[in-house]
């Protein structure tokens, strides 16, 4: 495992962000945080890479407590993209290849070519767009084994966009690196993950693999008879059903995001998912 | 150490990059105050330096920056602390030079500097960790260090004195001190880390 937490909680002064989150994820695999604004995404993240202490529970990463010679393994791109003030893009690249020994020079200047990086220009006057541009040339030529990425699309047009999904899935999947993405874009995740966390107020509502998590669930139709199971959420005209008879037709991993954070959209202290038998 | 020594570079460079004017500035000021030694003076701009460092850095959010990349927190306390030291070592050994003063005089006040400069980095530090500010109740610590170091006709009279990083009474005494506010420091921002 590349990635093992138990039990994380989470509080800023006294109000919890994070109430005992509990998720794996497996080397080469793209790994989805899905979950609205505040749901304790980023505050996941923060607490992966060591800015965040937690108040209890417990991270692993690569099998081993975080520490400095760990970090190297790890590239993060923040979601504020805070900058380095007056640093230009020829001071982070040669920053980034000092801290990360497997930095790639060829990839980043791929990147800086293809994307036309003003490289002499000081980062903080890049657009939003530009800023992720660069922020994504670094952690990926960083070459590091692990990619801790918040909204990693944000600010960027649905071509680039397109294209940066495509690059990572490669990364992934060619070079056998794992990613964590976090972002509330759940159908551009779908074309990318292959497992997710579903996420609200600070609790994991659900996890899986994505494949897994479509052969687990069924979409039924009104009218239909309920299999036995659990009902996570209802749809208009449909009930999504966690079962394990074959009936009705298989979700779509939107559909499935959707109905777990329909599903918690009821208060409930003891729990979100309702058990039905019929 | 190595690895280590690489990235105090990589913490030079960047503090170097951001903060150049800053930098410029205070360095020209320790050039003559140190030397000299203007009791408040020579402390004030030492205090006023410190706030720009760490401390800053992690009101201002660049310490997320920074501990997004391969540091970990005591490398990130430890990198900050080095260069502040090196900031006020540097220019104060040149301005020295220019002074006629004796080898000891000028030892003594170099020294002073850097004790005093380590206890209110730790100061600093323990303020922003326990979510005070960077420069308010760190001034207030530093005021409350120079009212209490004042009482009493003499050191027998009042102990404080011996240790207080202002006055500096018995210049081990104040070392051991501010080593100990240092630790501490250093403890709490790990424990503790950043909450923002």
């Amino acid at each position: 495992m590349i990635i093992e937490v138990n039990d994380l909680v989470k509080n800023f002064n006294s109000k919890p962000v994070l109430n005992k989150i509990n998720f794996k994820v497996d080397v080469g695999e793209i790994f989805s945080l899905i979950g609205p604004n505040g749901a304790g995404k980023t505050t996941t993240l923060r607490c992966l890479y060591g800015e965040l202490k937690p108040d209890s529970g417990s991270i692993r990463l690569f099998s081993d407590e975080l520490n400095s010679k760990i970090k190297t393994k790890i590239s993060v791109m923040t979601e504020d993209r805070l900058t380095f003030s007056n640093f230009k893009g020829s001071d982070y690249h040669k920053v980034w290849r000092m801290l990360y020994p497997n930095f790639d020079d060829e990839t980043f200047s791929n990147f800086v070519l293809h994307y036309n990086l003003d490289m002499s220009q000081k980062v903080e006057r890049y657009s939003m767009g530009m800023k992720t541009l660069f922020y994504i040339a670094l952690t990926i030529s960083s070459g590091a084994d692990l990619l801790l990425l918040d909204e990693p699309t944000q600010n960027l047009d649905p071509v680039i966009r397109a294209e940066i999904l495509s690059v990572l899935r490669k990364y992934a999947n060619e070079a056998n690196k794992t990613i964590v993405i976090s972002s509330h874009e759940i159908y551009e995740l779908e074309e990318i993950s292959s497992s997710f966390a579903i996420i609200r107020e600070g609790k994991i509502l659900y996890t899986d693999d994505v494949d897994l998590a479509k052969e687990k669930h069924r979409m039924i139709r009104k009218g239909e008879t309920i299999p036995s199971g659990e009902v996570i959420a209802n749809f208009e005209q449909e009930v999504l059903v966690k079962t394990d008879e074959d009936i009705g037709r298989f979700p779509t991993f939107n559909e499935i995001v959707l109905a777990y954070l329909k599903s918690s959209q009821t208060f409930d202290p003891f729990g979100v998912k309702k058990s039905l038998e019929s | 150490m190595n690895n280590f020594l690489n990235k105090l570079e990589v913490f030079i460079q960047k503090e170097f990059t951001e903060k150049s004017g800053r930098i410029f500035l205070f360095s020209l000021i320790f050039l003559f105050v140190i030397p000299l030694h203007i009791s408040f003076l020579t402390w004030f701009f030492v205090f006023l330096f410190l706030t720009n460092m760490l401390g800053s850095d992690i009101k201002n959010k660049k310490f997320s920056l920074i501990i997004s990349l391969p540091y970990s927190y005591a490398e990130v306390f430890f990198s900050s602390y080095i260069f502040s030291l090196l900031m006020i070592l540097i220019p104060g050994t040149i301005g020295v030079a220019f002074i006629n003063f004796s080898a000891v005089t000028a030892f003594l006040n170099i020294l002073r500097a850097l004790i005093f400069a380590t206890a209110y980095y730790g100061v600093i530090l323990i303020s922003v960790t326990l979510g005070g500010d960077n420069f308010g109740i760190p001034f207030l610590i530093l005021l409350a260090d120079l009212i209490l170091g004042s009482f009493g006709s003499g050191y027998n009279v009042n102990p404080y004195r011996f240790i207080s990083p202002y006055y500096q009474g018995n210049i081990w005494g104040s070392l051991i001190f501010s080593l100990v506010i240092l630790s501490l420091s250093l403890y709490l921002f790990e424990k503790r880390g950043v909450n923002k």
